[in-house]
């Protein structure tokens, strides 16, 4: 009983001082948001009792520069939330063949390791040569070539990780249907994506996020309209300096659309049905 | 026996899956379906509630206008004491659209409030359109060079920093407007009026490329109360043998003010405050507070830019870089032992936090930086040094280095190397532009006197600073200056005392110097400062000594003029600099 | 081609061809750019591959690559254990147990450069949070950003803290698929937890760890955001990361040949690491 409570409280004292790890950062631009210009450098942590919070750093946001952190948002919950659902679709179903099928002319494990390398490329090496392709395009201020860099740039990742997924699937499952007589399509989207809802939910969470948060392409590829957030929250650093506490709001407002959407899709990443329940009952 | 069950289980749990499938796979797309119309209904809610995008524009305008309350009558007073050049007659630009290109600070933010501030007025007296395009700081420059140089040719006009004036010159992209000067259509500016360092920085090769606004300098600033209070000045004399010099002149006179008021706690708040505090982190502004003290000792005064007088960076005959002869190395090592009367974490400060150790918490007895200070300390949310606040020119030297002969040259007289500049942010206007008469339009317009002075009072967060003929009471400036100081406090806000002080500390320091840093312009310049920025870095936190840290650097410049090919940076170097033209710094 | 084949390709073949159409004309224009010197004002001459060779005596190559090498070890040895840790722990039943997964998955949401400005403020030396608590704790003061090896710490911080939850998700997932049964014969067996963790779990979600690893090990090689506001490559170049030092030298320096050819140095070798790594992990990726 001892052993068990100690262990217990232990795994408390750890999830709670992770938990406070990960939520330090956040407390602190939220605060610091709500102090006068004179305390950003201050070491005051709890409002009302160290400082005297003030709305003026919100208000002045929303007045001077809501036009454009509305623009910023809107552009990159477009941006990012397409992005990461072609990332899913097509890095899910790229990821599907490499765990089910035999590739002879290059083999799997060469396949696999293009796909890494994709990420090896920084973006830097391909910003102009991007910027050039979506010039001749016509797409230059627009969000659809936000959309296409950053699914042709994170697919890598939805790819690798659901493959991983799909590779844990019993192939029996999907054998047995296969002997039914189930097109491999069917298969895959009756028996095999259910499944793998975790991987799913977990690779469209890393792209949305990687999406959300890019800001070389964001800078290179928009002037004005097609503006995304990681650029607004950029602009608050200028020839005087940087507005720390602009940086404070903006981070709050960027951070919480990307919450909302964990918050919403994180049941997913435990499914209700694992598969040792069905493997048992067998 | 097993064949049956298996089947019925498999299909059992087939159609539990299936059907699980099919609701979960609505339900997913449902909830982020709702996610995003949730979030875009907040966003569009919260976008009318903002009302629509020009109306927080026109609010600001507003604002700006109603906080400075005696904005109407003094801009009639304003009207009436400046001798404004008679009034030309305005010509329109019906449809056409200047895009302008400039630092992302919304409207009340530095360069960027300036053009929204006179957007309206401009759009409405040239019935032409107007629109700010915001670039974050950091990338002002590759995003402008990006523009030109793939043809994407959005920008009409751009507000740069000198250091970007080389790569647009040589590439073509950029247009002189000594023509459109010439023409009477266009308001006119008087380029006499504007400091000959900012002169040179707009110009290439004799001819005007750029339309000055910004008087970007630096200055020393102290504390008037430290320096008035009689029980420190008897200290400091007790100890150094001489008086409080008030101003510091020369930088060893700094050092000495600077070693005694560090250490101790001189502001009654129990904690020791600091000799001085400055921004020397590297990949920010490190270098220009460094070319602020190795200037007075490098640049030989001389009545033309010839090789030996008024150059500082490189040999204009052989391209001979000259950042580790005896001049810079003495800055260099004037500024370590400088270092050591600050914070230790002032190696890691960019401008923004040794603003606020100087200004905001005001910890620091003394420090040398842009005209901004002067500006922040006025405001009573972010100073504590309102009125305690005084300003004076760079410290000079009595020797200089002597690169003819060799040695170092001594004066009776102080020299006084002024003006050393920041980005010094102009307009210029791009070739690729289809506009370039409405674009010149907007530019000269802003450089008229009365935009001028609102521009540096009147906009809070301008970011510019003073330095035009416009912005000098005749009393600070010799009789010269067609300013007006009451404006200075009633409508910039500024302390009396402040504002005396900090103006004629500009005055001196850009039309009483005896010569001036040239500006790197050259392209390649990037490449050179960042250079100099790492091994002035480098010598600061102790890795390396002034020499080497300078020899090291004088080695990359040769090794990147040699790559970019040395006759090449030579007459670029010649013609960014104007070798060969008189000196006119006297008004 | 029979049936198998051709959904073998159309499963494959979408992510392919999306990636290669808009690929292929920036890697072969970036190689082309990596052996000329193109300078502004004038039309890129090639040069060979003088690019390449400069590159092995550029002293800031070597400065780069061993502090951004070091960065990747020392960043994804710590947060490999830890963010497996955190996502067993997530099994665990505990009131709060949602609301954990979603507060500790919230720092990779983080814009990198909000991150870096904001740490400026957190690393702040004459009196932030962090060495407030020091100095009130141990009295020290820690100079987070003007002592070269503090300032390294600083970014792995960083880093750990954002990068963690990336690691986090992908274990989680991985931990959904993993069969019960072996667990249960374990219980049955009288293993401890941790027993059954060592021998159980790591084994199984061996490949999940190994992906998640390498494309964080790849990440981390790519260093910018952060670095970029906080030191800014400081003090000295201490801290500039092989990215950091790409674009400098590709953006502000606009020497766009040199930037390619640093960037193709870095392809060549992750390339050739990655094949003698892949011939070890045959076991792992061999289908």
């Amino acid at each position: 009983m001892k052993r068990k409570s100690i262990k217990r409280i232990l795994t408390y004292a750890f999830v709670i001082l992770a938990g406070v790890w990960a939520i330090f950062p956040f407390y602190w631009a939220l605060t610091t948001s709500f102090k006068s210009k004179v305390d950003v450098f201050k070491p005051l942590f709890i409002p009302f009792i160290q400082f005297e919070p003030t709305l003026e750093n919100w208000i002045n946001e929303a007045m001077l520069r809501g036009d454009v952190i509305i623009l910023g948002l809107r552009n990159s919950i477009i941006a990012s939330l397409t992005s990461a659902t072609l990332c899913v679709i097509l890095g899910g179903m790229a990821g599907y063949a490499l765990a089910r099928f035999r590739f002879e002319k290059w083999k799997n494990r060469d396949i696999i390791i293009w796909f890494f390398s994709l990420r090896f490329l920084p973006p830097i090496a391909v910003s102009i040569p991007f910027f050039l392709i979506f010039m001749n395009l016509g797409l230059i201020d627009n969000v659809v070539s936000l959309i296409l860099a950053y699914t042709v740039f994170f697919i890598p990742f939805s790819t690798l990780v659901l493959r991983d997924i799909f590779k844990g699937i019993p192939v029996e499952l999907e054998e047995s249907a296969l002997v039914d007589g189930c097109s491999r399509i069917s298969i895959f989207r009756r028996i095999t994506l259910p499944l793998a809802a975790p991987g799913l939910v977990a690779a469209f969470i890393i792209c949305f996020a990687l999406a959300w948060n890019e800001f070389l392409f964001a800078l290179i590829l928009t002037y004005r309209n097609a503006t995304t957030i990681p650029v607004v929250i950029a602009g608050a650093e200028h020839s005087q300096g940087v507005d720390f506490w602009y940086i404070c709001t903006r981070s709050i407002i960027a951070i919480t659309p990307p919450v909302v959407l964990a918050t919403i899709v994180q049941r997913w990443l435990v499914t209700g049905l694992t598969l040792g329940a069905v493997r048992g009952a067998r | 026996m097993s064949e049956p069950k298996k089947d019925s289980r498999k299909s059992s749990i087939k159609d539990q899956k299936r059907g699980l499938s099919r609701r979960e796979a609505l339900t997913t797309t449902g909830k982020i379906a709702i996610t995003a119309v949730v979030t875009a209904a907040v966003a569009g809610v919260g976008g009318y509630l903002l009302g629509s995008a020009p109306a927080p524009r026109e609010t600001v305008t507003q604002t700006v206008r109603e906080t400075v309350t005696k904005t109407e009558t003094i801009t009639k007073t304003i009207t009436a004491t400046i001798a404004t050049p008679p009034t030309t007659p305005t010509i329109t630009f019906e449809g056409a659209t200047v895009n302008v290109a400039c630092m992302a600070g919304g409207p009340e933010g530095p360069h960027s409030s300036v053009l929204y501030y006179f957007k309206d007025q401009w759009e409405k007296l040239t019935k032409a359109r107007l629109n700010v395009i915001e670039i974050p700081f950091g990338e002002l420059h590759e995003k402008v060079l990006t523009d030109a140089v793939t043809g994407a040719a959005v920008y009409d006009v751009a507000k740069i920093c000198a250091t970007s004036l080389g790569d647009l010159v040589i590439g073509g992209y950029v247009i002189s407007v000594d023509d459109y000067m010439r023409d009477p259509r266009f308001p006119k500016w008087n380029p006499d009026d504007v400091p000959e360092p900012v002169k040179r920085c707009v110009m290439w090769g004799g001819k005007w490329y750029g339309i000055p606004e910004d008087c970007d300098g630096i200055y020393l600033y102290y504390r008037r109360d430290l320096w008035e209070t009689p029980d420190y000045r008897k200290r400091f004399k007790d100890k150094y043998g001489y008086e409080l010099p008030d101003p510091p002149k020369t930088w060893d006179e700094v050092k000495d003010c600077a070693e005694f008021f560090n250490g101790w706690d001189w502001n009654g708040d129990g904690e020791p405050e600091y000799g001085l505090c400055q921004s020397l982190k590297v990949g920010a502004q490190a270098w220009f507070k460094y070319l602020a003290v190795a200037a007075c000792y490098s640049v030989m005064p001389g009545p033309v830019v010839d090789r030996y007088h008024n150059v500082f960076h490189f040999d204009p005959e052989t391209m001979e870089p000259l950042i580790n002869t005896p001049g810079p190395i003495r800055g260099l090592e004037k500024l370590i032992e400088l270092s050591k009367y600050g914070p230790e974490a002032m190696l890691g400060w960019d401008i923004g936090p040794s603003w606020d150790f100087f200004v905001t918490k005001g910890k620091a007895a003394l420090t040398w930086d842009w005209g901004d200070i002067a500006r922040m300390a006025q405001d009573p949310k972010r100073s504590v040094i309102k009125g305690k606040l005084k300003a004076a020119p760079l410290p000079g030297s009595f020797e200089v280095w002597d690169r003819e002969t060799k040695q170092w040259k001594k004066f009776d007289k102080l020299v006084r190397c002024g003006n050393i500049l920041g980005c010094d942010w102009f307009y210029v206007i791009l070739k690729h532009s289809k506009n370039k008469e409405a674009a010149y339009h907007l530019c000269s317009w802003l450089a008229a006197p009365e935009e001028l002075f609102k521009t540096v009072t009147v906009i809070w967060g301008s970011g510019v600073d003073p330095g035009w003929r416009i912005h000098f009471p005749p009393e600070l400036s010799d009789g010269w200056g067609t300013g007006n100081l009451r404006e200075w406090i009633t409508v910039g806000g500024y302390d009396e005392n402040d504002a005396k002080s900090f103006l004629r500390a500009v005055y001196e320091q850009y039309f009483k110097s005896d010569t001036f840093l040239e500006y790197l312009k050259i392209p390649g310049a990037p490449e050179l400062m960042d250079s100099l920025d790492i091994h002035i870095n480098e010598a600061l936190v102790g890795k390396k000594t002034a020499k080497e840290a300078l020899d090291l650097c004088a080695e990359d410049w040769r090794r990147i003029t040699e790559e970019r090919g040395r006759e090449q940076m030579k007459k670029w170097y010649q013609e960014s600099i104007g070798y060969g033209l008189p000196v006119k710094i006297r008004p | 081609m029979s049936k198998e084949e051709r959904a073998k390709y159309f499963f494959l073949l979408p992510a392919v061809v999306l990636i290669l159409s808009f690929l292929i004309f920036p890697l072969i224009y970036s190689a082309y750019l990596s052996v000329t010197d193109w300078q502004i004002g004038k039309a890129p001459e090639i040069i060979g591959f003088s690019n390449y060779l400069k590159v092995f005596t550029d002293r800031r190559v070597h400065n780069a690559l061993s502090f951004t090498l070091l960065f990747m070890v020392f960043t994804i040895l710590i947060e490999t254990p830890f963010a497996l840790g955190v996502a067993v722990l997530s099994q665990l039943r505990f009131p709060g147990n949602t609301i954990f997964k979603v507060i500790f998955t919230a720092p990779f949401f983080t814009s990198p450069i909000a991150l870096s400005y904001l740490s400026i403020t957190i690393f702040y030396e004459e009196g932030g949070p962090l060495n407030n608590l020091l100095k009130l704790l141990f009295n020290i003061k820690i100079p987070w950003i003007s002592n070269p090896d503090y300032a390294f710490l600083s970014l792995c911080l960083i880093d750990i803290w954002q990068w963690t939850p990336f690691l986090y998700i992908i274990f989680l997932a991985g931990l959904q698929s993993l069969p019960r049964e072996p667990y249960e014969a374990a219980t049955i067996d009288g293993a401890s937890s941790f027993q059954a963790f060592r021998y159980i779990t790591i084994p199984l979600l061996m490949p999940v760890i190994l992906t998640g690893m390498l494309l964080k090990m790849i990440e981390s090689l790519k260093v910018f955001d952060i670095i970029y506001a906080l030191t800014g490559g400081g003090p000295g170049i201490s801290t500039e990361s092989y990215t950091m030092y790409i674009y400098k030298t590709g953006f502000r320096f606009f020497r766009l040949g040199y930037a390619a050819s640093l960037s193709y140095i870095l392809l060549i070798i992750l390339m050739i690491l990655f094949t003698v790594l892949a011939f070890r992990l045959r076991k792992v990726y061999y289908e």
